[in-house]
């Protein structure tokens, strides 16, 4: 039994390689609808969004301003809880304005944005009305103190370069006095927090801030969460499946987190078969 | 099966990297110094035509000449390539240092000092609901004690001995639970990013998996 356990310890590490991507990769072939039970911090995120369907049903107008801090190595993280973001936006027909502090942020936004746009009943959604893309602009936490005042200041032209004052949405919107929502899509390490710093009022009246972040960044995004200084926080790819779990609009961040628990039961097994093997052989190494 | 010879290009590349995983090898090699070299080409061009132009060149072109004051400490910054003048790149970086400071001290102080300890401040009671794992004041406790006990860890002017080090103790036990829930969403952010890739290689690229 030692020798045995002995030989897993030292088993070569090509094996589990092979274990992982063969966890990750066949589960592809086969859609299980698995059963999955939103965490807290993601129906809170739902309802921080669900709340502005109350505005919309009254006939005000709510203005969503989203940025996009990632880049493509994140991307199977934060584009799907992007895309169904957006998608729970545009039901809601709330307008839409896409920026980033990253300069990879907006396009892959836009991407998941025009991916949409392709279904019909999102024919009657117009550029410059409905949403706008200012794009990136460097600075970090030096634009969102230029924004909170006005918009124009640091973003004069929209990613196209049109002025903005010549966009019907954008001449509404002068500063985030007139914005409802900030939506933040971070793999950086700044994150949530300077938009926190930079945009939130310490009065009630501020707008509320819901975070998407990668799995990485769950762990230090929690306590702005349990504070009340962000009102939502989608985590991951879990965060991402709770998300279209909760909007019942399954996607790709579903058909993941079946490979995702398959790998985990993978590696929770190694680990408890490593523990066992250490345990069992260690008298023979004293 | 895709039909983009940009996919194509990007399956392979992805392939290349992959091959580290067997051992160091020549086409991981190629795949690496691919990346880095387009990278570098990719940021310069962006960086120029989405920040130096439209931020400063053309503010410049336009007559207005307070953005010599950034050309000029961009161009100080560029000294640093010289050993002989070297020190002159201490100018820009003072002044960016001391913005970035004053920009976060009360912003920092706000967020993480203030904001915390006000969410820290829970109370104690409501220990009502549908059962005790349910009540918000287990968890307002568990979280109050957590704190407490976290504090006094990295309290080192007394010696961790007595009630105080075991209370110490207790806070090297939750501790130990943020380190594993850090380790935890680390290695699910790492299989999902792997997932993300297999996706691509299976769908996108060979139009396997649906």
């Amino acid at each position: 039994m030692e020798k045995f356990f002995e030989k897993l310890l030292n088993i070569d590490r090509k094996i589990i390689f092979l274990l992982i991507a063969l966890s990750t990769s066949v589960p592809l072939f086969y859609f299980y609808p698995q059963k999955i039970i939103a965490n807290k911090a993601s129906r809170k995120y739902n309802d921080a969004i669900n709340k502005l369907e109350e505005k919309t049903k009254k006939g005000e107008e709510v203005v969503v301003l989203i940025s996009g801090e990632y880049d493509p190595g994140t991307v199977p993280e934060l584009s799907p809880m992007a895309r169904a973001t957006i998608k729970k936006l545009l039901d809601m027909k709330v307008k839409i304005i896409i920026m980033g502090l990253v300069p990879m942020g907006p396009p892959l936004l836009m991407e998941e944005f025009n991916e949409l746009l392709k279904e019909p009943k999102y024919s009657d959604v117009k550029y410059g009305i409905d949403y706008v893309n200012l794009g990136y602009t460097v600075g970090n936490a030096v634009v969102i103190k230029g924004m909170v005042k006005n918009i124009k200041d640091k973003y004069p032209v929209d990613v196209m370069g049109t002025d903005l004052n010549e966009l019907p949405l954008m001449r509404k919107v002068k500063n985030f006095d007139n914005i409802d929502m900030i939506v933040n899509f971070s793999s950086m390490g700044g994150g949530v927090k300077t938009w926190i710093q930079f945009a939130k009022k310490t009065t009630e009246e501020s707008m509320d801030i819901v975070f998407g972040c990668t799995g990485v960044m769950v762990p230090e995004s929690y306590p702005y969460l349990n504070s009340g200084q962000i009102q939502g926080l989608l985590g991951g790819l879990k965060g991402a499946a709770d998300y279209e779990s909760l909007i019942k609009e399954p996607k790709n961040a579903t058909k993941y987190i079946f490979a995702q628990s398959i790998a985990h039961v993978i590696i929770m097994l190694f680990i408890i078969i490593g523990n066992i093997a250490f345990f069992v052989t260690r008298k023979k190494r004293v | 099966m895709s039909t983009e010879i940009g996919i194509w290009v990007a399956g392979f590349l992805t392939l290349a990297i992959m091959s580290f995983l067997y051992k160091d090898n020549p086409v991981y090699k190629a795949a690496e110094a691919i990346f880095l070299g387009v990278s570098a080409g990719y940021w310069t061009v962006y960086m120029f035509f989405n920040v130096v132009k439209p931020l400063l060149i053309d503010n410049l072109v336009k007559g207005n000449f307070w953005y010599l004051i950034p050309l000029v400490l961009g161009l100080m910054m560029l000294a640093r390539l010289l050993p002989n003048i070297g020190w002159i790149s201490r100018w820009p970086l003072a002044f960016v240092i001391g913005i970035t400071a004053g920009l976060n001290f009360y912003a920092f102080l706000a967020s993480d000092v203030i904001g915390q300890i006000e969410g820290a401040i829970k109370p104690l009671n409501n220990w009502g609901g549908e059962h005790l794992l349910k009540s918000q004041g287990l968890w307002n406790t568990l979280a109050s004690i957590g704190v407490i006990s976290t504090l006094v860890y990295f309290f080192f002017s007394k010696e961790h001995k007595g009630l105080f080090g075991k209370t110490a103790g207790i806070g090297i036990l939750f501790i130990m639970v943020g380190f594993g829930g850090s380790f935890g969403y680390t290695v699910m952010a790492r299989i999902s990013l792997l997932i993300g890739r297999m996706y691509f290689i299976f769908s996108t690229w060979l139009g396997l998996a649906s």
